[in-house]
């Protein structure tokens, strides 16, 4: 068991985990998992570290995090370090229930991508821009060099750091958590912020609207604009419910959903009903 | 402009795009006007004013958001790869290179699209594979078979258009029958509901607890709040739920 609290300081093995994530989280990106397959990768590199000598327990670590992830790649890696110790620990002594980690890891996506987004993209990126632009005036090559370089120097530090600290901090948050016995409340208290941020995320990345609208003599109605009035994102609401009771209660499995949609989306095109 | 100058730009066109450089970190910054810009010029023979089509192009970027996937303008991370050398076939002018990058950019858009819908089909292989307990070749199908058709995708693209020129472009934009790509947007918009329908599926103990679903969902959508706010907030409410927790647990 020292060999996992070794782990957590060996540079070998977070440079490996992160790279996993890093190269995983935006090549094979769809609009159902977005950076998930980044994390299966890391998943994926850490599990013989994790599990020596259990392959089913590398599986089933690895198809936990077959889900929904999504952060900005440059400051969210925090997140996958977070969910990297948490799993060491998970790992260590099994008391750690894969629900709080998968809660833990969604509740904190979502705030790092808007972070992330706003702080890099919005902001640290844009400035680099603007600077490496005037310093291309006349076509310069320092202008690019500079891009290049200025990201290298600020980001890397940024993002190693981020990562190596996430990973403390779900090594050091988990032992807290199990060894001040409030394990339990803990875990529900936290399921419950992952729900709710899951709520939020939904209703900013999914939008279900109709575009039918119909003309009854000089009344023209508008169906979504009367669905937005009574409620904004009602149908996308009902159409998650019906997709969620698909897959609890009906066990639909996820291809066959995709392909129920694929036919909805069909449907939906040619008829209106889905704009 | 000679075959070995398309095929050259083709290559850097995907590389600088396939996530191949440094991941999904590397790809903040490669993709950017600026830099395809030098590498263009290179190719070309022309850096100083490849540098210069590149620096205006960036200029009309340089505030682009790629958040949740979505871009905020579309996007001309491929279009560049053409539009910048064929500009500078006819004198690096800018005005030509934006010309030709912005219309082609809304056919990419839909190419996107196309491409992350394929990609639901590999990642479910992946899944297979897990299942089967095969992860190594899991982790190489994630990351090798999006690339590899990245690979064809665009570099045949940028290596055609730059041979063909510009009167090419018109041709494909209008061959695309519309109804394909609609079907596809109304498809990539319902998607998500799958991915946040799987990811709930894992985190309800008891439908009760949907209740903070519709609360997040509510506080994001009817009350207007962003998600950072609504995080706070539920980390405020789920300590309220833990200190409950504590008093009954003394109590009991």
């Amino acid at each position: 068991m020292t060999q996992l609290q070794n782990l957590s300081k060996d540079k070998h093995f977070l440079r490996k985990t992160m790279w996993s994530f890093l190269f995983g989280s935006g090549v094979c990106f769809t609009m159902e998992r977005m950076m998930g397959p980044g994390m299966v990768n890391m998943m994926i590199a850490s599990a013989k570290e994790l599990y020596p000598d259990d392959p089913e327990k590398q599986i089933e670590l690895c198809q936990n995090h077959c889900v929904f992830f999504n952060t900005q790649p440059t400051v969210g890696i925090i997140v996958p370090g977070i969910v990297l110790g948490l799993e060491m620990e998970r790992a260590k002594t099994d008391e750690i229930p894969n629900e709080l980690i998968q809660s833990v890891k969604t509740a904190l996506a979502g705030p790092f991508a808007g972070i992330g987004d706003s702080l890099i993209q919005g902001l640290l990126i844009p400035i680099l821009l603007s600077i490496a632009i005037s310093l291309s005036d006349g076509g310069s090559v320092i202008g690019v060099l500079f891009l290049i370089g200025a990201y290298f120097l600020i980001c890397y530090p940024l993002t190693w750091s981020l990562f190596k600290t996430g990973v403390q901090m779900g090594i050091n948050g988990a032992e807290q958590i199990i060894s001040s016995g409030i394990k339990d409340r803990f875990i529900s208290a936290v399921e419950i912020l992952g729900i709710l941020v899951v709520g939020a995320v939904t209703a900013s990345t999914a939008n279900v609207t109709t575009g039918l609208s119909f003309t009854f003599g000089e009344l023209e109605i508008n169906v979504q604009a009367l669905f937005d009035k009574v409620y904004p994102g009602l149908l996308t609401m009902a159409a998650l419910g019906g997709t969620l009771w698909l897959i609890r209660k009906k066990k639909v499995t996820p291809l066959k959903i995709m392909g129920l949609f694929l036919i909805l989306s069909t449907i939906g095109y040619f008829t209106g009903i889905l704009a | 402009m000679s075959i070995f100058q398309a095929l050259l730009l083709g290559f850097f066109g995907w590389l600088m795009n396939s996530h191949a450089l440094l991941g999904h970190w590397g790809f903040q910054i490669f993709r950017r006007p600026l830099i395809a810009g030098m590498i263009c010029g290179l190719v070309m023979g022309d850096v100083t004013k490849g540098i210069m089509v590149g620096a205006v192009l960036q200029a009309m970027y340089i505030g682009t958001m790629n958040v949740g996937g979505i871009a905020s303008m579309p996007p001309i991370d491929i279009s560049q790869w053409f539009a910048i050398p064929l500009a500078l076939l006819q004198g690096g002018d800018a005005e030509v290179a934006i010309a030709l990058a912005v219309p082609f950019s809304f056919l990419a858009q839909m190419l996107q699209v196309l491409l992350m819908n394929v990609n639901q089909i590999i990642l479910h292989k992946a899944d297979d594979l897990i299942a089967k307990g095969k992860l190594k070749q899991a982790y190489w199908t994630h990351f090798a078979v999006p690339t590899a058709l990245n690979l064809v995708i665009n570099m045949s693209i940028i290596t055609i258009l730059c041979l063909i020129g510009s009167a090419a472009i018109d041709v494909i934009v209008s061959a695309v029958p519309a109804s394909i790509m609609g079907i596809l947007g109304v498809f990539t918009k319902i998607i998500p509901l799958l991915g946040f329908a799987i990811l709930l599926n894992s985190l309800l103990k008891n439908n009760s607890q949907l209740i903070f679903f519709v609360l997040g969902f509510a506080l994001l959508k009817v009350v207007g709040l962003n998600v950072i706010t609504i995080t706070i907030i539920g980390g405020a409410i789920a300590y309220v739920i833990f200190m409950i927790q504590g008093k009954a647990g003394e109590n009991a």
